[in-house]
């Protein structure tokens, strides 16, 4: 290498061993290339400062604007259309325009860097008088950065998810594409946890339902799914690695599809706790997925008690029982939940212990039971130590339900 | 690239606009970004082209009572971006890339057409000019 060569693959931090001993006997002989590489570290060092510069929020749905103007045209024959290996665009192309209109932040953050940007809130104010007259910088008009997302466009793992029909069909999904606009499903989307996530065959086929000719009335459970993933906590529960686990579950991904259930999980009590491993270890059982599609139980979860209770680690490993769920399913049970009898339950530790007991359990189908359990009478019960003992004993529970069952 | 925020922006758009209608020269084996920061590229240097030319960015007055520090940091920012805008076409897209978008050599060679070599040389060339116009550009006082 000759010395400049050196010099400046110092700067780019690509020097071999041996170039950088080189280096050093230069360095130590010649306060020339001392000087020259310092300055050269200090550009560098002053291009970082730069960092980037936001895009506007009009940029996506301006280019997206022009795209269907161009698509209209070439619907009625005014524009040859966009070809792509000799034929008429297909689903392929259109999800490759998708990820570039996903990929234009990122664009335009690139297009954008080292600018003079305008002051915030005066874009829409600057015309065309202005428009060649240079703008001032400000701190706040720089975006020093997170990168991650445009790493992402730039990594192996993109460039192969775009060679991968399965995983280019399953990011087609308009509604997943908008929500890689949104930041906090920017950031999660370029964990490694979720890229890993998207090369697994069985998530790919499950969001693929979601993809357009997937599924009848996909598009409504699409909306509605980017509905659902709104939510800051669902957002979060996305990162979570219990979530995918999920994902590759049948029954769970069929419960994506259905209205009821994405309407369920949107809920905030849902979405907050949708962010605990052993929740949606639940939502695995095909009995509770089925049971939550219930409208009745899906506002009772939706409280804010029961949004509690939805992190309790005994309800959750109930859930987790057939029986539980099945008493779940049961209109007098539901309507229990919603009572204030319920909230005061939830908070008994002897009526946690007691719903892992069978005898209690197979009580809750009883409506007599379940009657009880509303009274007044229960919930001043539940005060009481001796039948806090008596209800984690399955005689006891037997019994109470035989009871009930005669009244 | 540019120096214009509302010309990047319309840059960025056309760029994007044209990714779909060329969509079918698209070649898989290549990396996706390279090709679309191609065409982001390409937009740019027609959007120069175009353009009538224009006078430098100025110089704000400093507003009293700021940080030192910060000016300085506000003053060296507005240098920097004037200096990059000052170099001609080739050598402030290699600087975009390389430092910007932190490319390889080789993956700026394969979004600009050009050989490794000539991406080397071209970065040297323009940071080397870069620093000659920021001779000036350090603190006053301070570690640098």
């Amino acid at each position: 290498m000759m010395p400049d060569e050196l010099i400046h693959s110092a700067v780019d931090g690509g020097l071999r061993p041996e170039d950088r001993q080189r280096l050093e006997r230069l360095l130590a002989e010649s306060p020339d290339v001392v000087e020259r590489l310092s300055d050269l570290h200090r550009v560098s060092e002053w291009l970082d400062e730069l960092g980037y510069a936001d895009p506007p929020a009009s940029l996506v749905s301006n280019v997206m604007q022009q795209v269907r103007r161009l698509a209209d045209r070439q619907q009625r024959g005014n524009v040859t259309p966009v070809l792509f290996g000799g034929t008429a665009m297909s689903m392929r192309k259109k999800v490759l325009f998708g990820l570039a209109a996903a990929a234009a932040l990122i664009l335009a953050a690139f297009v954008m860097t080292g600018l003079p940007p305008v002051e915030n809130g005066v874009e829409g104010t600057i015309g065309a008088a202005k428009r060649y007259q240079a703008q001032q910088i400000s701190d706040k008009d720089v975006v020093l950065g997170d990168t991650s997302a445009q790493q992402f466009i730039q990594s192996d793992t993109f460039a192969r998810l775009l060679k991968d029909p399965a995983s280019v069909k399953a990011l087609s999904n308009p509604a997943l594409l908008a929500q890689l606009r949104d930041a906090s499903v920017a950031r999660a989307v370029t964990d490694p946890a979720f890229v890993a996530a998207l090369s697994d065959p069985a998530i790919r086929a499950a969001l693929n339902r979601y993809g357009p000719g997937g599924c009848g009335g996909c598009q409504q459970l699409a909306a509605e799914f980017t509905s659902a993933l709104h939510g800051p906590a669902f957002a979060a529960a996305v990162k979570e690695p219990a979530f995918f686990a999920a994902l590759k579950n049948d029954v769970f991904a069929a419960a994506l599809q259905d209205r009821a259930f994405l309407a369920a999980v949107s809920g905030p009590g849902v979405a907050a706790a949708l962010q605990r491993h052993d929740l949606v270890a639940a939502l695995r059982e095909p009995a509770f997925a089925a049971a939550i599609k219930s409208q009745e139980l899906r506002e009772a979860l939706n409280r804010s008690e029961v949004a509690a209770w939805l992190q309790s680690k005994e309800i959750i490993a109930a859930v987790q029982s057939p029986a539980v769920v099945a008493a779940l399913q049961k209109p007098e049970l539901v309507a229990w939940l919603k009572n204030d009898s319920f909230a005061a339950a939830i908070g008994n530790s002897a009526f946690l212990a007691a719903i892992q007991n069978d005898a209690f359990v197979k009580a809750l189908s009883d409506a007599g039971f379940v009657a009880a359990l509303q009274s007044d009478a229960f919930a001043a019960a539940l005060k009481s130590d001796g039948f806090a003992a008596a209800l984690k004993d399955s005689g006891f529970s037997t019994a109470l339900a035989a009871r009930l069952s005669q009244q | 690239m540019l120096g214009d925020r509302e010309e990047a922006q319309d840059a960025t758009q056309n760029a994007l606009v044209k990714a779909y209608q060329k969509l079918g020269t698209y070649d898989a084996n290549f990396r996706f970004f390279s090709w679309i920061y191609r065409i982001v590229v390409n937009e740019c240097l027609n959007v120069r082209r175009a353009r009538p030319p224009r006078e430098p960015a100025g110089l704000e007055p400093v507003a009293a009572g700021e940080a030192l520090e910060v000016l300085e940091a506000q003053d060296r920012r507005r240098r920097v971006q004037g200096a990059i805008l000052a170099l001609p076409a080739d050598y402030r897209q290699v600087i975009v890339l390389r430092h910007f978008t932190e490319l390889s050599y080789e993956e700026i060679s394969a979004t600009l057409g050009i050989p490794v070599k000539t991406v080397k040389s071209r970065l040297y060339t323009a940071r080397q000019r870069l620093a000659e116009l920021l001779a000036g550009a350090a603190p006053s006082r301070g570690n640098r």
